[in-house]
């Protein structure tokens, strides 16, 4: 064979070994698709406000994401767009379920987020759970829903604040900034006033463990309950008033705590500090209350009715505003994050495997957003759980509207705290 | 337990055991009054205390009425209206069968919750006093109360319309034949049952907040009133209100707020075992 | 005064009167016999409305009344004493006195006939403060005599006025029925007790199996054979 003849089969078989891998590569590579992400929200139901407000929340985070070109998924070798499909769970463990189980197997999602109450969550996760499903949770403050122990729950990742956080928070803030203006000389003296249901449970209880864990000084004078839906506070607020508390912990909804600061206040003549938590984060707390907020206390995580704290979630406020007409809620703030953080999470992992997603989720480390981190880091414990940074507002009543300052921590300190006018202080 | 709570708060607690116990008589007594007469059971009674109270809010922010006047006004709304229902809805399956009864004021619950739902959210609303002092609202409650309670009282058992609304609830067939119109008697008692049921609803909305919905468990709580005092038993309506509201009261002090609406059904099952007809009230009307 | 004519009345499917006539002229006291069951009591609920007939009509002072509320009726004068006296039991004899004279023409004279009541009924004078349920036997079947005066009425029925009662007061009962009759009421007397009522009636009809098989003056009824033999035992 001749030197030129070799060399003309020798480039002809690279040439189709050349064209054949590439022909190869280019049909085994994926067509082209979206990522689908399905939200699970109470639109409607006695939780519809806030299923609105995560719903709000998700098309913003979604329609920012597919503006700027979509998530990167090597897989696919190009920017996939997000496509948001919305489940109604009716504030109803049954059709919780039943949609949770439509948007896997009809609708094919690639990852789920959302849930609000604790009661339809831990049931509408299960079709998550048993389909291999990623669940970002953004609702549900009971632990539960990553820490059960009769399901397998590690595709499920909670990005909440719980119970746990509301009251370390609370413990930790009288602590450091009341006991020293009211109890010097002696243990605070606190009373709590709490649903009984597993949040005002789960309220309470952290709050007992928090105080031994911490070895603080602080004494339960008295820890009354209440039923879900009740107005009427004032047999427990006289029960309170006769324990001389220092200050009043009321775990429950924006209604029942309204009612009852009023009622301490106007009825009762418990003239204390009366602590609320997150869950009131509503236009309509402030408006309920009014002068009788003035200088009541708010654990929050996201205050959209504070001063400026944080360029995001001024950003985000001024979006919501712009898109929506009112301002953001509570809830919202967290779905908005979840949605960032999966297209973070399907990025690094870089295909729509479920399994690598959830690895990638687990594995996730990114810079905070609206809610704010202790460490200023997203990323999942190994009980899937996140360590946000809660603070305390003081509300403020200038006379026309009430309207909160964040005290504590100092980081993020915007006034100093005051007593509540009026206020007497409790005994040992 | 009780005594360890100090004699002014341990004061407290029954004066306002009183004042809860002032709108359990009011709500209590319409529903009893209603039953007498037509032998009714209106489920639907906790939503018309309900709509009182709305009634009055919007009086008190939209014209500035003072909420203790307008109760009044809002008792004569509601009273009309109560007496359209009775007309449009009561009237028309009366004597039919005591299931068409139950469903028709069980239907009118939810119409009733999702009218006011519309026309006022269900976000709570609460009716500001005109006073500084909350001594003042407790003693105009209870004055107010006893008012009412005195008017209905003259009214029942000093005319002769009250006369009439005896007769037909003791028996029915005899008062026809003594010439009243016992459907003009169901109308009348179901205009002041549903009447005075605005006058809780309104004192209500004073001393707690309101939703469309807060009307369902008073509603229940006014049933076991009326059994313990005897069905048809006015007394027995007024001395059980006041008797329950102080038992609430006294339960949550010392067994605990998740006990405020249990320990009253415990206590009409133990009451019925005891005394099937109540304790007021004699086996016939 | 009272005509009825050809009236059929049933209670749901079970038919109780068949092609019933009876009339009644002002002043007189007319009687209707009959046995337990024979429809007297249902006949009298027709009049008065509580039961409105199938078929026929019935009139009062040439008016159809047939189709006609009970309050009605009982407005134009037509009130009924009705079996098993019905007082209401938790009021005062007094109250149940003045339910009897709810009508306007009847309130208008209730003074006038409070006096004459408890003259005709002393012992209803003394007991006026009491609850009717705490009344005998005796003096609750007055009560409901009295309270049906009450309205002034032009035609009073009363069905079986002495039921259950001890002849001494059954002998009262009668004697005032026609005390009554004297004063100008026209009565309809429902009545098992053939001998008694026939001896105060001055016509009678007898009623069987919500049939009218006889009628006639008292004393033709007391002279026919067939009533002999069945109810008066001779």
């Amino acid at each position: 064979m001749k030197k030129r003849t070799q060399l003309i089969i020798a480039v002809a078989i690279i040439a189709i070994i050349v064209v054949s891998a590439a022909a190869y590569y280019y049909t085994t590579l994926p067509p082209t698709r979206t990522i689908k992400i399905g939200l699970v929200a109470s639109l409607t139901g006695s939780a519809a406000d806030v299923g609105t407000d995560m719903e709000r929340a998700a098309m913003m985070a979604v329609e920012e994401i597919n503006e700027a070109g979509g998530v990167y998924v090597k897989e696919y070798n190009s920017k996939l767009k997000i496509e948001l499909i919305v489940g109604d769970d009716k504030t109803n463990p049954q059709e919780g379920v039943a949609i949770v189980t439509k948007l896997i197997t009809e609708d094919n999602v690639d990852v789920l987020v959302g849930g609000f109450s604790s009661a339809v969550t831990l049931a509408s996760q299960v079709p998550a759970i048993e389909h291999n499903v990623p669940f970002v949770i953004t609702g549900a403050s009971s632990s539960s829903v990553t820490r059960r122990t009769d399901k397998d729950t590690s595709y499920m990742f909670h990005y909440c604040t719980i119970t746990d956080d509301y009251s370390e928070t609370i413990v930790r803030f009288l602590n450091h900034t009341v006991k020293p203006i009211v109890a010097p000389n002696r243990n605070l003296s606190l009373a709590l006033l709490y649903q009984n249901t597993a949040y005002g449970q789960g309220c309470y209880q952290s709050t007992v463990y928090f105080i031994n864990t911490l070895g603080l000084n602080i004494t339960i004078v008295a820890a009354e309950t209440f039923n879900m839906g009740d107005t009427d506070f004032h047999t427990q607020l006289l029960k309170i008033k006769n324990a001389k508390p220092d200050a009043v912990y009321h775990a429950g909804f924006t209604r029942d705590t309204a009612d009852a600061i009023k009622q301490g206040i106007a009825d009762v003549g418990l003239n204390t500090l009366y602590i609320a938590v997150e869950c009131c984060e509503e236009p309509q707390f402030y408006e309920f209350l009014g002068s009788f907020g003035d200088r009541q206390i708010l654990e929050s995580k996201f205050g959209p009715q504070a001063e400026s704290y944080s360029e995001a979630v001024d950003d985000y406020k001024a979006k919501y505003i712009e898109r929506w007409g009112v301002i953001p809620g509570m809830m919202g703030a967290d779905t908005y994050d979840a949605i960032y953080l999966i297209a973070k999470a399907i990025e690094n992992a870089g295909t729509l495997d479920k399994a690598k997603i959830r690895d990638a989720i687990e594995n996730i480390e990114m810079p905070q957003m609206l809610i704010m981190m202790k460490d200023g880091i997203i990323r999942f414990d190994e009980n899937h759980e996140i360590d946000p940074l809660c603070f305390i507002e003081q509300m403020i009543w200038d006379g026309t509207t009430l309207k909160p300052y964040i005290v504590y921590p100092d980081e993020l300190k915007q006034r100093d705290f005051e007593l509540p006018p009026g206020y007497v202080p409790g005994g040992p | 337990m009780l005594l360890a709570i100090s004699p002014p708060i341990l004061i407290q607690i029954i004066v306002w055991g009183l004042i809860v116990g002032c709108i359990y008589v009011l709500l209590a007594s319409g529903l009893n009054l209603i039953f007498g007469v037509m032998k009714v059971v209106n489920f639907a009674h906790g939503e018309f205390m309900i709509l009182g109270g709305y009634i009055s809010y919007s009086l008190s922010i939209f014209v500035g009425l003072n909420p203790y006047l307008s109760i009044f006004v809002s008792m004569i709304v509601v009273g009309v209206l109560g007496v359209i229902i009775e007309r449009v809805c009561f009237h028309q399956i009366l004597g039919t069968s005591k299931l068409n009864e139950l469903i028709l004021s069980l239907g009118l619950i939810y119409v009733l919750q999702n009218t006011m739902s519309i026309l006022w959210t269900d976000y709570p609303v609460l009716i500001n006093s005109p006073f500084e002092s909350r001594v003042l609202d407790w003693v105009i409650i209870i004055g107010i109360t006893m008012l009412i309670m005195t008017g209905f009282y003259i009214l029942i058992r000093r005319t002769k319309i009250g006369r009439a609304m005896r007769a037909t609830s003791q028996n029915r067939v005899a008062a026809m034949l003594m010439g009243i119109n016992v459907e003009h008697i169901n109308m009348l008692s179901f205009g002041l049952g549903t009447a005075l049921a605005a006058t809780a609803g309104t004192l209500l909305a004073i001393i707690t907040s309101i939703t469309p919905y807060s009307g369902e468990i008073p509603a229940l709580k006014a049933f076991t009133i009326i059994i313990l005092g005897g069905l048809g038993s006015p007394l027995g309506a007024v001395i059980g209100g006041l008797g329950y509201g102080l038992i609430e009261s006294v339960a949550v002090t010392v067994l605990g707020g998740t006990w405020r609406d249990a320990v009253g059904f415990i206590i009409l099952i133990l009451v019925l075992i005891i005394r099937p007809m109540g304790l007021f009230g004699e086996k016939e009307i | 005064m009272l005509e009825v004519d050809h009236i059929s009345a049933s209670y749901g499917n079970i038919q109780i009167l068949w092609d019933i006539s009876l009339n009644v002229k002002e002043g007189e006291i007319v009687t209707i016999l009959g046995p337990n069951g024979a429809g007297k009591t249902t006949l009298v609920k027709t009049i008065l409305g509580l039961l409105h007939p199938n078929s026929g009509s019935i009139k009062f002072l040439d008016k159809r009344i047939d189709k006609l509320p009970t309050y009605k009726i009982v407005n134009m004068g037509i009130v009924l004493v009705p079996e098993g006296r019905e007082i209401f039991p938790k009021m005062t004899v007094y109250e149940n006195l003045l339910l009897g004279a709810y009508g306007k023409e009847a309130e208008k004279n209730k003074d006038q006939s409070l006096e004459m009541i408890f003259q005709i009924f002393p012992i209803l004078k003394e007991r006026r403060k009491q609850l009717a349920q705490t009344l005998s036997g005796g003096e609750q079947q007055m009560l409901a005599i009295a309270r049906g005066l009450m309205s002034k009425p032009k035609l009073l029925i009363m069905d079986e006025p002495s039921l259950g009662l001890a002849p001494i007061i059954v002998q009262k009962i009668f004697r005032v029925i026609r005390e009554i009759n004297e004063k100008g009421v026209t009565l309809l007397l429902v009545e098992q007790n053939v001998h008694r009522a026939l001896e105060i009636a001055n016509r009678g009809y007898l009623l069987e199996a919500g049939k009218m098989v006889l009628s006639g003056d008292w004393n033709e009824l007391l002279a026919n054979e067939y009533v002999k033999k069945a109810y008066l035992g001779l």
